[in-house]
């Protein structure tokens, strides 16, 4: 399909609001990924986005970076289409999706949006529609924000738009309007989902009222954490996901700052249910927890060779062993 | 005009802006960043740039100051320090911000028009105010080179 100098050459992925195809600039030689926005209103989708001075207020490297932003005839219907850079590494979704998360991985990615976020705020811009979908690797495999300023198009649209359900706060379902704060949360319930290797989170309420109590109460998404995550990495995401906006963090300096506090050693993944792979600076590590006919042991080796201060033998109860098991990868991600 | 005073540490970076004059300066902004634990060196050096940046870019100030000691060279400081104020003489460089650094003996009450003896800390608190928190000896020394770009 072409689309003005585009060339459309594969399909990318759809959402609710349109289509993202990869896409030939004919006239540059150069890749491109190119939004088509499903919109009533074309008109005043585009007068919105100029208005809120995306382009010019979101030039960041944590930001994926928007060409331009036409209307385009495509089967005699003016439809806007925004032209973005070509990230192949594709989003946080996909990965989410296809691999473990590791708690450092989590923070890398948090981090490196919360500079994006930053930068946008600081110009009164903000994305209202923060998820795992909406975030992509660059080439050097640093997070960056896409689809920045999509809601203020789509703000004025017939349709209410307030971003991605599972990912919006209380005030924003009691028709407050979105800012710093609401951004904050949606990322916070990002960083819960990373950390936690939970690919998909579903609203199952009856109605807005019940939804809206489940997040007051802060009982969606409910705060179950997996047993290798450390404490305080747990403490953090659960403030950054406060019902109550003055117990959130107040800015993504505050945030970012919380995260980076956080000294992070090895970083973990996880092989099989009872066998860990963790490398931290050139080391490699292997922690293992088996049963013989003595008990349960847990082994822990750093370059292949055992590290007897980590060793366990003998546990007796296979729940007593477990919580040991995951003690030993809480405490090493964050000390050793 | 706004002026920015920055003192690295090799746990934190103080920074305090100003605008107004010598005598007559208006406080801007404050803030102390942490630096991330744990990053290595190439970590903390993009750190470095993506932070600096943001607050150039927040900030918009006409005049850079840091603050330079050059009796410390062990590893860390050098890194943490050192290296962050490479990082923010390129980037203003970039954008055209004018920058100098001011080493701590030039800090003297003669510079701000008060006689020899006067104690500094307590004459930039009269002058511009105290701001908590973090208001320290490092914030207020952070301020005192803002000052003298005025």
């Amino acid at each position: 399909m072409d689309i003005g100098k585009f060339t459309t050459i594969g399909y990318i992925g759809g959402g609710n609001f349109g289509k993202v195809f990869r896409a030939k600039d004919n006239l540059l030689n150069v890749e491109r990924a190119i939004k088509l926005i499903s919109v009533q209103n074309p008109k005043e989708f585009m007068d919105a986005i100029n208005e809120a001075q995306i382009l010019e207020k979101c030039r960041h490297r944590n930001i994926v970076d928007i060409k331009e932003i036409d209307i385009h005839q495509i089967n005699n219907q003016p439809v806007p289409c925004i032209v973005m850079e070509y990230l192949p590494k594709g989003s946080v979704q996909r990965y989410l999706e296809k691999n473990f998360v590791t708690v450092q991985k989590a923070i890398n990615i948090i981090s490196d949006v919360l500079f994006g976020l930053e930068y946008a705020h600081n110009g009164n811009i903000f994305h209202r529609d923060i998820k795992p979908g909406n975030i992509l690797f660059g080439s050097n495999n640093k997070a960056k924000l896409s689809d920045f300023g999509l809601a203020y198009g789509l703000a004025n649209q017939p349709f209410s738009f307030a971003g991605y359900s599972p990912h919006i706060p209380p005030e924003v379902l009691e028709g407050t309007n979105q800012d710093e704060l609401t951004d904050l949360y949606s990322l916070g319930i990002t960083f819960f989902r990373l950390v936690n290797n939970i690919p998909n989170l579903s609203l199952n309420f009856a109605d807005d009222a019940e939804w809206l109590k489940a997040l007051k109460k802060e009982k969606f998404p409910k705060r179950d954490f997996q047993p290798h995550i450390p404490k305080p990495i747990e403490r953090l995401v659960k403030k950054s996901m406060k019902s109550l906006r003055a117990d959130r963090f107040k800015t993504c300096l505050e945030f970012r700052q919380a995260i980076q506090k956080i000294p992070l050693f090895i970083e973990w993944s996880c092989v099989s249910n009872n066998t860990w792979e963790g490398k931290f600076k050139n080391d490699k590590y292997e922690i293992n927890l088996y049963n013989k006919r003595t008990g349960y042991f847990i082994d822990f080796k750093r370059n292949g060779r055992k590290d007897n201060n980590y060793c366990c033998a003998n546990i007796v109860d296979e729940d007593l062993a477990k919580k040991e098991f995951f003690k030993i990868i809480r405490d090493t991600t964050l000390k050793i | 005009m706004t002026s920015l005073g920055i003192t690295f540490t090799t746990n934190d970076i103080y920074l305090v802006s100003l605008t107004g004059t010598l005598n007559n300066p208006v406080f801007n902004n404050k803030d102390k960043i942490s630096l991330p634990a744990n990053f290595s060196v190439p970590q903390t050096v993009e750190w470095y740039e993506n932070q600096l940046e943001l607050i150039l870019g927040n900030i918009n100030p006409d005049k850079v100051s840091y603050k330079l000691t050059i009796n410390n060279v062990t590893n860390n400081y050098v890194h943490q320090v050192y290296y962050g104020q490479a990082i923010l003489n390129l980037l203003c460089q970039k954008k055209g911000i004018d920058i100098c650094h001011t080493s701590p003996s030039s800090v003297k009450p003669g510079k701000f028009n008060q006689p020899n003896g006067t104690n500094l800390e307590n004459y930039i608190d009269a002058l511009i105010g105290t701001h908590p928190p973090y208001w320290n000896k490092n914030m207020r020394n952070t301020a005192l080179i803002t000052l003298l770009q005025l």
